[in-house]
């Protein structure tokens, strides 16, 4: 092989080398980039956890709490207090300026037997703080929805999921 | 040395002077892919404010309530909300400010490291500050009955 050859191919190498790096690299920022927001975010569900479950033993009249009324709701089919109260509580609690999301629920064997939820315009977010987003490109404020679920039993040993899903802006 | 090992000599060396920028260059661009993201994904300044911010709402030291047996987070105990209790907490260090508002039928704020709490206002300034803010909805023993009210606590820190 001529030396000019032996530059070319050397030069040519070195290229392939750098794309192969590249690709790998892209595959790796992209799975390590989920990894590390997945570890973040788990130390804020300790503040979710708080505000769940101070949501379910909040007191109310007779001596009952959220808990006991999210039970006798589902047995009366009666959700009208439990929004009223729960809709009371999570205004109060996020706000609209810093935690305009927020959505509690109940689910029985994945069916949702409750729902409620902030007015929420997702138009004006971004709903994930990825730099890749390109909807960044018009807004720098995005949303970090972070959920958290307890366990409820029923009085006839039926297990209940209750959520706190809440969405604060991030800058 | 006769000329032509001499003419040789040179002729690698300038052959090699491309493969050495190339070189460079390749080593330049990856250095530059790696570092991009790992710095911009970092919030250490965030995630350090959160982990002290959970302290006073978990650690009996704190506010959270104990009966005899039992602490219980989220309940605050009013009588532990004052400057010398909040102050023994919190012994983070010199650069992060505190301020802390408990909302129940009326609004008492404490503010831990003064002078750095102050500079909450110019938490716009995103270069030489680092603010977190986060409201609880808590429970707080007033007599034998639980009460609603919300703990508002913003905090700052100097970079």
């Amino acid at each position: 092989m001529k030396k000019g050859e032996s530059a070319i191919t050397f030069v040519f190498s070195l290229i392939f080398i750098v794309a192969t790096i590249t690709i790998f690299y892209a595959l790796f920022s992209l799975s390590s980039l989920s990894n590390s927001e997945f570890r973040i975010n788990q130390i804020n569900l300790a503040d979710i956890q708080i505000n769940l479950v101070n949501y379910l033993r909040t007191p109310l009249q007779n001596n009952e709490n959220i808990a006991d009324l999210i039970v006798s709701s589902y047995y009366n089919d009666d959700y009208k207090k439990l929004q009223e109260v729960s809709g009371e509580i999570f205004n109060m609690v996020y706000d609209k300026e810093r935690c305009p999301l927020w959505n509690i629920k109940g689910e029985l064997d994945d069916k949702k037997f409750f729902e409620y939820e902030s007015k929420f315009d997702v138009r004006t977010y971004t709903l994930s703080p990825n730099p890749r987003n390109f909807i960044r490109l018009f807004t720098d404020k995005y949303i970090l929805p972070q959920e958290h679920s307890l366990d409820l039993i029923f009085p006839d040993n039926k297990k209940a999921k209750i959520t706190l899903e809440e969405g604060c802006i991030h800058e | 040395m006769n000329k032509k090992a001499q003419s040789d000599i040179s002729h690698e060396f300038i052959i090699w002077i491309p493969r050495i920028i190339v070189l460079v260059l390749a080593a330049g661009f990856v250095i530059f892919l790696v570092n991009i993201p790992i710095t911009k994904n970092f919030e250490i300044d965030k995630l350090q404010q959160d982990i002290l911010r959970q302290r006073f709402v978990y650690n009996e030291n704190c506010l959270a309530y104990k009966d005899e047996n039992n602490v219980y987070p989220g309940i605050i105990d009013k009588l532990k909300f004052n400057q010398l209790n909040l102050d023994n907490c919190f012994k983070a260090n010199d650069r992060v400010g505190v301020n802390l508002n408990l909302i129940t039928n009326d609004v008492k704020t404490i503010n831990l490291n003064k002078n750095v709490a102050e500079k909450l206002n110019f938490c716009f300034d995103t270069k030489h500050f680092a603010c977190t803010n986060y409201t609880y909805y808590i429970l707080f023993k007033d007599d034998k009955s639980l009460e609603r009210g919300l703990l508002n606590i913003a905090m700052v820190k100097l970079k």
